[in-house]
């Protein structure tokens, strides 16, 4: 007689890992599909795209994200669809839906949700669902616009709609999607790529099921929640009861100038977790706002980031975690308002929630990063090559710096995952822009016992008669903060320069500029980790060495006093411990 | 001509020998302890186990991790780095990129180059090659005089824009060369002449960093081995899959990276030939490592760029997918349920078993377990294992799992094998083909006993296992020819570039090859060379590879190149747009060097006796203990069969049949494990 095992599981343990392994892998086969067969370079390199495997209640089984934001954000678009239609027995084997509305899947129109029910001998077993970024969905400027203040000047809304009728494409419903984006072809390419990665989740699901058999796969897959609640519930009881708070603010919704509030409560009692956003801004006439459903996403990514980022997310997780978020905010938004720049906020958002953490979980918490993706646009015509050119960049900044390390220097933030910026020589082809240096911004990240990293410094020239400029570019207001005592980095800066003039900005919507005009953008640094008078001297010289910091940088805000030697510098050691004595 | 063909796989842990006798076909090999302190004496004197006088040798390649150790350890040159004026930091910022998405700790590994140690001088090149700004040779001498003060081993230079018009690098280091006569220069464009600054520069930079400790290496070894009586030359294998004469690997170090793991995906590329296997998937297997190769069509899968601890190398390399932890791989609890990998335990301490120390279960300690390792046969019984301590750690896992040890071990196991499977599976998609009609080569010394279960798997019914699986790569190694790449980049529509000067490229290009073919002693008659083009659609930024016939490029060729870029787009990515506008970016000719490397059976008489099992073991299959002949694979011969269950033992591997699979012996001695009642 075997004792009863002490967690209840229904299925071998053997079996039901051989199973969440195959899931996993599913999920990532379908990411490798995309990725292979999409058309737009911002699918297949910036992996602004998501899918992921369900079963029939639409609770995960596995997934595979290009982008952080993407963390378990589709199951709620299946429940919609389901209740959209009336029921899980109105699918039918081959159908395929469609959706993007921000209001319904939470973030901008350009994301396009693809979902297909996975059908086993006549019953419905599962769903496999895609995410992807579409260049252009038919908002009033190409791609999307800086300054909408309502949802329709955003593109085309998408309910849950059919596309394909057990296995019949429906064409005329295809054409009216496709037919509003002005790069059509690449729309229909890349929703054929959605629906091939769909096929390819529903065909390794059917295979699993074949191997191992409906009953067992749909045991192992109880085990498989209950091992992810065990492990939530293990990490959530080892933060200290409490309520924890923060706030921060944005600089600007784009059209107005007041800040944006975001409002940050922490609640842990237990094994459960609780964060309410009860304060945060109502929602703005701007672009800063965001669906309900891509909120939740980002509370959990920031959850994620301080516990188990390692581990694989699945139905079960999230269970004893519970979000807070008042109706009609930039959290939770509604009709009319535009989404565009759902982002933003939830930047914000996550390190705030990883600040308020930071207290009960300094191991694992990290200062703040520059904050923004820091969006540098410029739109005009190449008189060289005759043709309309649009260049959209954004920018790296410096990261926060944590217990154990400096923060890292020149790296994208956090939204934009495994973004890669265009070399120099590439972008010089492509463009009718020069670049005149790229450099990072000294002194620029955060002091503290280990420094945040450094942001950039980047000069563009514009090379062809004119154009126009756009940027987005934030957090002069609530600059990347330290923890422990460790300081902020700086802030952002823009300037234009023409002939002597010289205008600094952050954000701006079409601004025209001229041959020869030069545009000198500046990133934040990341923020500081303990008090700055604590780093070791030597890392301080080291720094002042390679140019990370000044000599007045070394003494004044670290307390280290160097002297210039032999063509070298070298630390006055008494005279440091005397300035931190003193200076403290 | 000498009788003997010597192939070497100096590993991290062990190295490989493998002698092929020209007059016997005979291949004998030898697995020695690797001596990091010194490692030419130590290889060397275990070479002569095999063969005392080197005069016998007629060709003599080594595959060496001395430039990779060097890389990985940080113990390369002190280097100086000169860049255009304004982009000091395009080293350290790299792309920017953060590669695991969810870590809130990212660091990108340290440059290998401190920022003081990076000069601007000031001059521009602009992007279609003039000169925006001339070099002032003011602030180039200041740099110089700094440099001169700081006691460099070597300066690399890298100019944006020299892929185009490299004449600033070449004053650059005319001037230094005048001032600082032995200082060893390195230049962009002459290390590889693509676009892209960053990985230019980052390719420049490691292969100056790890040049002086692979010549110094290199020019140790020749002079060992010339002692002992080799007077042919020293080769070196190459990341791309070729070889090359000791004198061209200290110019180009960085292709000695992959030198090792790359031998095993040729040899593969031999076997699959005289088995008649075109599309193999290669596993190498070892303690510590799972590497995943892909050869499509008897041609091995080589991308043009590949990275190293997240530095890109602009070189050409065989894929080498490393996808998870092999023999190593711990198992564990999380969440009540039953992990394996992806930690492992390493070489030190290693599995329970070895009785280093190490306590948790991995993956070797369930094979030991289950009886399909052999505890005073590991390694050909260099190695004793402690199947006592293997238990132990399983046990613990085994009680909180409420399973039995045997039921924890072959769940290890199982879970592993599904793992691998798993992974095989997504690369596989990621390059479009189907695993299915790949047959699986499986090699190291743990490749052959997992790889009939991940075959199992993934639907594929053929495996095959060399001889000398255990000593695979350096075997591979003596299947290789000379190799020499050289890239331009060249960026046009493919509708209207100027083909005069497409043309010239190409000849410059294949002429400086041919010139480093000579220098590897190689005739006309012997020289080959491919022409290929990196080819995209308008706006799109990853290319597509396509060979261009040589010779000269017409408005024939032209179309003949666009017609194959559209075919292998629809292949690689499942769509394309032959109404689509093509660009063309790089130029590359491939030149190879033919040697004498071609397999010869050594029997053509089938054995019609039936083999003799060296003994009989109780081995657990599918939950059941049976007792499981064990053969030696030195007892076998051409034309035997043996049926599953079994286990055969080779001096550095073991291979696990489980039933309804069956064994082929070849001429050679290889084996074609197939599955009985095809589906």
């Amino acid at each position: 007689m075997r004792e009863e095992n002490q967690f209840d599981f229904l299925e071998n343990p053997v079996t039901t890992e051989i199973i969440r392994n195959a899931l996993s892998s599913a999920a990532e086969e379908m990411n490798e599909s995309l990725a292979r067969s999409s058309y737009s370079p911002i699918i297949y390199e910036m992996k602004d795209c998501s899918v992921g495997i369900f079963n029939k209640d639409a609770e995960l089984l596995g997934q595979s994200s290009g982008l952080p934001m993407f963390l378990g954000n589709l199951d709620e678009c299946i429940k919609l669809t389901t209740e959209y239609i009336g029921g899980n027995n109105k699918y039918q084997p081959g159908d395929i839906f469609i959706m993007n509305d921000s209001y319904m899947a939470g973030t901008h129109l350009n994301d396009i949700t693809v979902i297909s029910p996975i059908f086993y001998k006549n019953d419905i077993v599962g769903f496999s669902a895609t995410r992807a970024h579409w260049l252009d969905l038919g908002a009033k400027d190409p791609g999307y616009p800086m300054d909408a203040t309502e949802i329709y000047q955003e593109g085309v809304r998408i309910p849950p709609t059919k596309i394909y009728d057990a296995g019949q494409p429906r064409k005329d419903i295809i054409d009216l999607i496709t037919m509003n984006s002005r790069l059509r072809k690449s729309a229909l390419g890349d929703l054929n790529a959605q629906i091939a990665a769909c096929r390819t989740g529903e065909n390794r699901m059917l295979d699993i099921i074949k191997r191992h058999g409906l009953d067992t796969i749909q045991r192992s897959i109880v085990d498989i929640f209950k091992q992810s609640e065990i492990m939530d519930k293990e990490h959530i009881s080892r933060i200290p009861d409490g309520v924890y708070e923060e706030e921060g603010t944005l600089d600007n919704d784009g059209v107005t100038d007041e800040p944006v509030l975001v409002k940050v409560k922490v609640t842990v009692e237990g094994e459960n977790l609780k964060i309410d956003l009860t304060g945060s801004s109502k929602q703005r006439k701007g672009m800063t706002n965001c669906g309900l459903a891509q909120t939740i996403s980002a509370c959990r990514v920031a959850f994620k980031h301080l516990i188990s980022p390692d581990s694989q997310v699945t139905g079960g997780n999230f269970k004893t975690m519970e979000i807070v978020v008042p109706k009609k905010t930039i959290f939770s938004a509604e009709e009319p308002v535009a989404c565009g720049w759902y982002f933003s906020a939830l930047g914000l958002l996550i390190d705030l929630v990883i600040k308020a953490l930071s207290p009960v979980l300094k191991e694992e918490s990290a200062a703040a990063h520059y904050g923004d993706s820091m969006v540098v646009t410029f739109a005009g015509y190449d008189d060289k090559n005759d043709s309309s050119f649009l260049y959209v960049e954004p920018t790296a900044g410096g990261w926060g710096a944590f217990a154990a390390d400096d923060g890292q220097s020149g790296l994208i933030n956090n939204v934009n995952g495994d973004f890669k910026n265009l070399p120099v020589e590439v972008l010089e082809d492509k463009y009718p822009l020069k670049i005149n240096s790229y450099g990072l911004r000294a002194n620029s990240g955060g002091p503290g016992r280990n420094r945040g990293g450094l942001g950039i410094k980047r000069e563009y020239e514009l090379l062809s008669k004119d154009a126009n400029l756009y940027l987005w570019f934030e957090r002069s207001k609530t600059p990347a903060w330290g923890l422990f005592n460790g300081e902020s980095g700086q802030k952002p800066r823009v300037t234009v320069k023409r002939s002597i003039e010289e205008e600094t900005m952050l954000k701006v919507n079409a601004r025209p500029i001229t041959q020869g005009d030069l545009v000198v953008v500046e990133t934040g640094g990341g923020g500081g980790f303990g008090h700055p008078f604590d780093r070791t001297p030597v890392l301080v010289l080291e720094d002042l060495l390679d140019g990370y910091i000044d000599k007045d940088e070394a003494q004044n805000k670290y307390g280290v006093v160097v002297e210039m030697k032999l063509d070298s510098y070298e630390i006055d050691y008494s005279k440091t411990e005397k300035y931190r004595r003193i200076n403290r | 001509m000498g009788r003997y063909r010597l192939g070497v796989d100096i590993g991290g842990t062990f190295t490989d020998v493998v002698l092929h006798d020209k007059q016997t076909e005979h291949y004998s090999t030898e697995k020695i302890p690797t001596t990091p302190g010194n490692l030419s004496e130590g290889v060397l004197n275990g070479v002569t186990k095999l063969v005392e006088d080197f005069s016998d040798v007629d060709f003599f390649v080594h595959g060496t991790t001395v430039g990779l150790n060097a890389f990985l350890e940080r113990k390369g040159a002190k280097m100086a780095l000169i860049v255009t004026k304004g982009f000091r930091d395009l080293y350290e910022i790299g792309r920017a990129n953060r590669s695991e998405i969810y870590n809130i700790q990212y660091r990108q590994p340290s440059p290998l180059i401190k920022r003081r140690n990076i000069y601007e001088v000031e001059e521009r090149v602009l992007v279609d090659g003039s000169v925006g700004t001339s070099l002032n040779i003011e602030s180039l001498e200041q740099v110089i005089e700094n440099i001169s003060e700081r006691e460099y081993d070597s300066v690399s230079v890298c100019l944006l824009h020299a892929y185009k018009n490299p004449d600033h690098e070449k004053e650059i280091k005319t001037i230094i060369k005048e001032k600082l006569p032995r200082m060893s220069v390195s230049l962009s464009h002459e290390v590889v002449r693509e676009w892209r600054e960053y990985e230019r520069t980052s390719t420049t930079v490691i292969n100056a960093y790890i040049a002086p400790i692979v010549e110094n290496y290199l020019t140790k070894f020749e002079k060992e081995a010339v002692n002992k009586g080799l007077d042919g030359s020293l080769y070196i294998m190459q990341s791309n899959g070729g070889v090359m004469t000791s004198e061209i690997a200290k110019e180009k170090p960085i292709q000695t990276l992959m030198s090792g793991p790359v031998g095993g995906t040729m040899g593969s590329i031999q076997l699959g030939k005289t088995t008649d296997h075109k599309n193999l998937i290669c596993v190498d297997m070892g303690g510590t490592s799972f590497d995943v190769s892909i050869v499509i069509n008897g041609e091995p899968d080589v991308t043009a760029e590949a990275s190293l601890e997240k530095f890109p190398i602009m070189s050409p390399m065989v894929n080498i997918h490393t996808i998870g932890a092999g023999g190593g791989s711990i198992a564990w609890l999380e969440g009540g349920g039953l992990r394996v990998g992806p930690h492992s335990a390493g070489a030190n301490p290693g599995p329970a078993c070895y009785g280093n120390g190490g306590t948790e279960a991995t993956v070797t300690d369930a094979n030991l377990v289950l009886g399909r390792i052999d505890s005073e046969g590991f390694l050909g019984g260099n190695m004793k294992l402690d199947i006592d301590a293997s238990f132990k750690a399983i046990e613990k896992l085994a009680i909180q799992l409420n399973l039995s040890v045997i039921e924890t071990a072959e769940g290890i196991c199982e879970i592993a094998n599904a793992k691998m499977a798993d992974a095989i599976r997504t690369l596989t998609i990621s390059k479009g083909i189907d695993p299915r009609d790949f047959a699986l080569v499986a090699f190291g010394g743990a490749g052959p006993m997992h790889s009939v279960l991940i075959a199992e798997h993934l639907g594929i019914d053929r495996i095959l296992i060399p001889t000398v699986a255990g000593t695979f790569s350096a075997w591979g190694m003596l299947k290789t020819d000379i190799r020499h790449d050289d890239v331009r980049t060249f960026v046009s529509l493919l509708s209207d570039c100027d083909k005069e000067k497409m043309n010239a490229l190409y000849q410059e290009m294949q002429r400086g090859t041919s010139d480093v073919l000579k220098q590897q002693k190689m005739q006309s008659n012997q020289m080959q060379f491919t022409w290929l083009a990196d080819l995209r659609y308008v706006g799109q930024e990853y290319t597509v590879t396509v060979t261009c016939s040589p010779g000269k490029i017409t408005d024939q060729s032209l179309k003949q190149l666009s017609q194959l870029f559209h075919e292998n787009h629809l292949k690689i990515y499942g769509h394309n747009d032959p109404s689509g506008i093509v660009e063309v970016v790089n130029l590359r000719v491939v030149g190879y060097g033919k040697l004498e490397n071609e397999e010869k059976a050594t029997t053509t008489n089938k054995s019609q006796k039936k083999p003799d099992p060296i003994r009989m073991k109780p081995i657990v299959w599918y939950g059941q203990e049976e007792e499981t002949p064990v053969y030696s694979i030195q007892d076998l011969s051409y034309g035997q069969e043996i049926n599953g269950p079994t286990v055969i033992e080779s001096p550095t591997s073991t291979i696990v049949v489980p039933a309804n699979y069956h064994v082929d012996v070849d001429r050679v001695g290889n084996l074609e494990i197939i599955r009985r009642n095809n589906r």
